[in-house]
């Protein structure tokens, strides 16, 4: 009974080390013992290549400071340190005085790719703002979140992402946050992500691919096809969703306003627009919808029912 | 003309240099050397000669620079292990299968590793990852999950079968 347990189970004890070589050996022939080990160091080695390489620049950080600190001793002893002391006092002010908090917005059609200190990349859609804390960022990695953006998080300590309808928390990984007033959509593309709306106690957890969305008080999840959201590619993609946001989308995207005339922007659209064309986008969107729509001047397109 | 070029000395500059190249770096040391402790020594040694140096490097031959130095970098290494006559020879001819050490990670093997952890059904690749990527013990995961550590390590356990089957002989 007992053997029969462990049979089932040897090979992840022996990949985490809590049983020999030897034992390990007594379950597998002399060939099958040599894929495994090979298995098991090509594990590691892919393991190791996937890592992010923040905490090697650390030592590199570190060993470069430490290598000057000693040839400064060296050369200059006295004067140096006093120079040091000088520049560590200014550089101390400059940085309790310095207001550091950085505020990025993007305007409607417009989308603008954010490089933070960790290595860390934010893309951020139109009409939307980002802000967050330079100056603890290393140990305190949160921004806040008014309108969509496309997140890759290099591991780290939590990165999280403040919205009005929710908060998101990840470690590492690259995810997808839009949020507008009563919308909250988050979609999950590598790594894990934790999800808690504003008006939930527990957090939900994504896993990749898996896409959660709020309207107003009804929660839905889906599974995306896409590695990366579609807007990054010039082009709007909608799954199961009101029409009321595809508009909003649009209108963000081209800067015009819709005059709806007796539409029902509720009803459920599936589809997707592109960034490059206004004429063929809103021929995308509203051919497969049954809605006419008219140009009355250059911002305004007034939308009726297709009957 | 030296002034129109981009200086490297910059920390700024130097931090998205490494960003941009590190991982390259990296996985060109690790084939080389076949070590993962070897491989982060040097690619520390390889940035810290660049910054070093950052005065003399051409910005526009930065790559080959890295690479240079990286491969240099491995050269002495293996000098000093004695073992540059078994390296010139071609490694892998005569190799001790017994030892892991001499088991050379080739890089399509790690592609088969990959695509294998990629096709695992979800479960088992959700155990795999938590286990082998994020280091966490098997009695983390099951916290996490939810589920007993038997069923973590039975999940693991068919994961490595499963990627071990489709990888095929080694």
């Amino acid at each position: 009974m007992e053997k029969e347990k462990v049979n089932t189970t040897f090979l992840a004890k022996w990949f985490e080390g809590s049983i020999t070589d030897a034992e390990f050996q007594q379950y597998v022939s002399e060939n099958e013992f040599l894929h495994y080990q090979k298995l098991k160091k090509g594990v590691d080695a892919y393991a190791f290549l996937e890592k992010p390489v923040d905490d090697t620049f650390k030592v590199i950080r570190e060993k470069i400071a430490k290598k000057k600190n000693y040839q400064l001793k060296h050369l200059y002893t006295k004067w140096a340190v006093s120079i040091a002391a000088g520049l560590v006092l200014f550089f101390g002010l400059f940085t309790l005085l310095k207001n550091d908090i950085e505020i990025i917005k993007t305007d409607r059609g417009e989308q603008k790719t954010i490089a933070l200190l960790d290595g860390s990349t934010i893309l951020l859609n139109n009409d939307s703002t980002l802000r967050y804390d330079k100056s603890n960022w290393e140990d305190f990695r949160k921004v806040t979140l008014k309108g969509e953006a496309f997140f890759k998080v290099k591991k780290g300590s939590a990165f999280t992402v403040v919205t009005d309808e929710g908060t998101v928390q990840v470690l590492g990984t690259s995810f997808n946050v839009n949020s507008d007033t009563n919308f909250f959509e988050v979609t999950c593309f590598t790594g894990k992500v934790s999800v808690k709306t504003t008006t939930d106690s527990l957090p939900v957890i994504l896993l990749p691919k898996d896409s959660y969305r709020k309207i107003g008080n009804a929660i839905t999840s889906e599974k995306t096809p896409y590695k990366r959201p579609s807007w990054i590619e010039g082009e709007s993609t909608f799954t199961k969703m009101p029409l009321k946001y595809v508009l909003s989308a649009f209108e963000k995207q081209y800067n015009i306003k819709f005059i709806l005339d007796n539409v029902d922007d509720s009803v459920i659209f599936t589809g997707s627009f592109t960034h490059s064309n206004i004429n063929i986008a809103l021929e995308s969107v509203f051919k497969t919808a049954g809605i006419r729509y008219k140009k009355t001047d250059k911002q305004t397109i007034v939308l009726s029912s297709g009957q | 003309m030296k002034k129109n070029i981009p200086n490297i000395c910059d920390e700024k500059k130097f931090e998205k240099i490494f960003s941009t190249y590190a991982q390259d770096v990296k996985r060109f040391l690790f084939f080389k050397t076949q070590n993962i402790e070897k491989t982060e020594d040097l690619l520390q040694e390889t940035f810290i000669k660049l910054w070093e140096n950052c005065d003399n490097v051409n910005i526009l031959k930065l790559k080959s620079y890295l690479f240079t130095v990286a491969n240099n970098l491995f050269i002495n290494h293996t000098k000093h292990l004695k073992v540059v006559r078994n390296y010139q020879k071609g490694l892998g001819d005569s190799v001790n299968k017994q030892s892991p050490e001499y088991l050379m990670i080739e890089k399509e093997f790690l592609l088969k590793i990959e695509k294998s952890i990629s096709e695992l059904p979800d479960k088992q690749r959700e155990v795999f990852l938590l286990s082998r990527i994020e280091k966490k013990k098997y009695k983390e995961i099951a916290l996490l999950l939810g589920v007993s550590i038997k069923t973590v390590e039975k999940r693991m356990h068919d994961a490595l079968k499963v990627i071990n089957k489709k990888i095929g002989k080694v």
